[in-house]
């Protein structure tokens, strides 16, 4: 039997050995690509692996009434409890968070720009060319006619294409809100997340409460991720709007 | 070397911190030494931990997977202050004292025994001090002060060390546990070693002869020749920083040369950083093709540590094209330099001045592309009614923040926010319609809106009596919130004045 060899000291492949011995495993572990905002509905947010990601475009279609403000809002004040800026961008001067400023969310970081349809496009490339400004805008395009002017359907690819340039720089969260039903075409081929919010139908008038109510949320387009899932939130008040006497 | 008694406090830095604000321990903090490079986390806490951040990750990738991990700045301060505390303190128990700076002090215990005949008395003395000075330790006794520290550390709660738990302990403890230069560590490996009892059993001078000063160092370490175990590094005074580079190809025009400025300014001032300096004055060299040179000084507005402002005052410079012929070298140096605040070295208040400013920016430009008008803030108004409770007012105008709280106000910020308003549920947002619509309800089941349809109310809640103003026109209004047949969310009321009835917003 042949002597066995010595053995030979430590190379350079052991210690490739003892440090990948030591690496944590990753397994089950998911890391964003993108940082991502919470939307506050827990499912939602599982099924697009954190929250909405920052720096790309996120339309959020569904009738009046469906939730579609309430939800944006919902993302924004996340940010404002951070102290990070957030701005709502609208044609109609109808945005009226009266409840979140009455509970005592920082004013001077809700940024609102009230321009005509045609220039809503304009006034988003000029925030947007500002880095870092805010960090996240909402565009109210609901109640646009369809074919008419300054809605999402007139924005060329060219337009859209410099705006998700701009937003993808700024790292920033463009929320599109649109009247779109859920069987029409996204804006366009660069409209990264596609989410609609819908009313569940059901004889509202049995429930306990008028504000006992639930909105439903589908996930119409996820480039990053699985599509086509549909999540439920419940909603809350403002029964009681404090309609207080500070004088 | 002696009998040595080791109290060791974990994440100490932290700590220090957790004495004043003890909601510390909860929160994913971390401090990130931003003087390495790249910055590493050099303390975090078990919040932190338990979402996957270690000491000694890279700090931007560290944020990058947890966003939400709140990254300090080391404060010398605190640190060099909080030592001479506890230094002052353990004075009373022994004369030999001394401290590594992070968190670890010695006491020498040789010649003591009149002074303190049972060592368990003088454990429960200094463990007595440190809960008065509010910092938790592990203490450990052992013959040297390397075993001591190391007991202190790695076992589960104080006691003594005898030799053969040292060995036994020495055996456990891996090198990289021993700060080692990367030469150092090689060695090692290629050496067979993996714990520092394999560096302690080595021949003496093994390691002196292969790494110099610092094999020399670690032998003593392990073999508790060394006291104290990390000598204080004294501050050399420092030449100038100064960064430089020689072209290859001689460069003209105001892009490629702006792009080599804002490299070596970079560089520049994360040299001036890592001495916990600002830049008060830099002074750019320039040596052209026709091996002149151009030299030219730049002070900023205050002491800065960021390029920003240096770089637009580069820029202004470079547009005055002051030079004849092309640039074969560049040479900048930091001529002069001041101490730096806190807020100047921490990267996260750096981040919350650019956004701030980059806001400004945005306000302008679109104030002049909109008009004022067009670029506003909510402001809340010390009245009665709704549809005036809540005004907006020129972004302009009122930027800058307008934080403060007008009488009567609630301010509630962070984390309070964060559970009052956004935990689940939502909260309904709501559209006003400004001024309110006359609609009409009839019969109390059918709203009418103008030019709309009639829609049913499935059910409606109120009303809210609200009246005021007496002192003006005056009004007295009963609130509704009707749900539609739609499934909207109207809220109405009625003007008890008149009879009539008006929406005031719908939900959304």
């Amino acid at each position: 039997m042949p002597a066995k060899r010595p053995r030979l000291s430590p190379g350079p492949r052991d210690r490739y050995t003892e440090h990948v011995s030591s690496l944590q495993s990753l397994k089950g572990l998911v890391l964003p690509i993108y940082p991502r905002l919470s939307t506050g509905i827990a499912t939602l947010d599982d099924a697009l692996s954190g929250g909405l990601p920052l720096g790309k475009i996120v339309e959020v279609s569904g009738s009046p009434g469906s939730g579609r403000s309430t939800l944006a809002l919902s993302i924004g004040l996340r940010c404002l409890a951070r102290g990070q800026a957030i701005a709502w961008i609208e044609s109609r001067p109808s945005f009226w968070p009266l409840p979140a400023i009455e509970a005592g969310v920082p004013l001077d970081r809700l940024l609102v720009l009230r321009v005509s349809p045609d220039e809503r496009l304009h006034a988003t490339h000029l925030l947007l060319s500002s880095p870092g400004a805010v960090k996240m805008a909402i565009v109210d395009l609901s109640g646009s006619p369809r074919k008419g002017r300054g809605g999402v359907d007139e924005m060329t690819p060219l337009q859209l294409a410099k705006l998700h340039r701009l937003t993808e720089r700024s790292s920033t969260l463009l929320l599109l809100l649109t009247d779109r039903l859920p069987d029409a075409a996204s804006a366009g081929p660069l409209i990264d997340i596609r989410l609609h919010l819908s009313l569940p139908p059901g004889d509202r008038a049995s429930r306990a409460s008028i504000f006992d109510r639930r909105f439903e949320v589908s996930v119409l387009r996820h480039k990053q991720g699985p599509s086509q899932g549909r999540f439920s939130e419940s909603l809350h008040g403002p029964d009681r709007l404090r309609l207080r006497s500070t004088l | 070397m002696g009998r040595t008694a080791c109290a060791f406090v974990p994440r100490f830095e932290l700590a220090l911190r957790a004495r004043a604000e003890p909601a510390v321990w909860d929160r994913c903090l971390a401090v990130v030494d931003w003087a390495s490079a790249p910055p590493r986390l050099s303390c975090v806490t078990p919040a932190a931990e338990a979402v996957g951040i270690r000491v000694g990750q890279i700090a931007t990738r560290s944020r990058a997977r947890w966003p939400e991990l709140v990254c300090l700045a080391p404060d010398a301060q605190l640190l060099a202050q909080a030592e001479r505390e506890v230094l002052t303190a353990l004075s009373s128990l022994s004369p030999r004292l001394d401290a590594d700076g992070r968190g670890a002090f010695f006491l020498g215990l040789e010649g003591l025994e009149r002074l303190w005949p049972s060592e368990v008395e003088l454990l429960e003395r200094l463990a007595a001090l440190l809960t008065g000075l509010r910092l938790s330790a592990r203490l450990a006794v052992a013959e040297s002060p390397f075993v001591a520290w190391v007991g202190a550390q790695h076992l589960p709660r104080s006691g003594f060390i005898d030799e053969a738990m040292g060995e036994a302990l020495l055996d456990r403890l891996p090198l990289a546990e021993l700060d080692l230069s990367e030469p150092a560590r090689e060695l090692c490996v290629l050496l067979g070693l993996r714990s520092a009892g394999g560096l302690r059993r080595l021949p003496k001078g093994a390691l002196a002869e292969r790494l110099g000063k610092e094999g020399a160092r670690l032998e003593r370490l392990c073999r508790g020749e060394t006291f104290p175990l990390w000598p204080t590094v004294q501050k050399m005074p420092r030449a100038t920083e100064v960064v430089e580079l020689d072209l290859e190809l001689a460069l003209e025009g105001l892009e490629p040369l702006l792009l080599a400025l804002r490299s070596l300014l970079e560089r520049l001032l994360a040299a001036v950083a890592a001495e916990r300096k600002a830049l008060v004055e830099l002074t750019v060299k320039v040596r052209l093709d026709d091996r002149s040179q151009v030299v030219e000084r730049f002070v900023p507005e205050r002491p800065t540590l960021q390029s920003r402002g240096l770089l637009d005052l580069l820029h202004l410079w470079l547009e005055r094209r002051p030079f004849a012929d092309r640039v074969a070298g560049l040479r900048l140096e930091a001529s002069r330099v001041a101490a730096a605040d806190q807020s100047q070295l921490s990267l996260l208040r750096q981040r919350e001045e650019q956004a701030a400013a980059a806001l400004d920016q945005a306000i302008a430009r679109l104030s002049a592309a909109f008009g004022a008008s067009a670029v506003l803030f909510p402001r809340l108004n010390d009245t009665y009614r709704p549809e005036a409770r809540l005004c907006w007012v020129n972004a302009q105008r009122s930027s800058g923040g307008d934080g403060r709280a007008t009488k009567g106000e609630r301010r509630v910020r962070g984390p309070e926010l964060a559970a009052a308003f956004t935990g689940a549920p939502l909260t309904l947002a709501l559209r006003q319609v400004d001024p309110p619509e006359p609609v009409a309800l009839r019969e109390a089941a059918f709203l009418t809106r103008s030019g709309q349809p009639v829609v049913r109310i499935l059910r409606s809640d109120g009303p809210q009596k609200l009246s005021g103003e007496w002192w003006a026109q005056g009004f007295e209004r009963s609130y509704y919130w009707l749900l539609l047949e739609t499934g909207e969310i109207a809220w109405v009321f009625r003007d008890d004045l008149t009879g009539a009835y008006f929406l005031q917003a719908m939900a959304d």
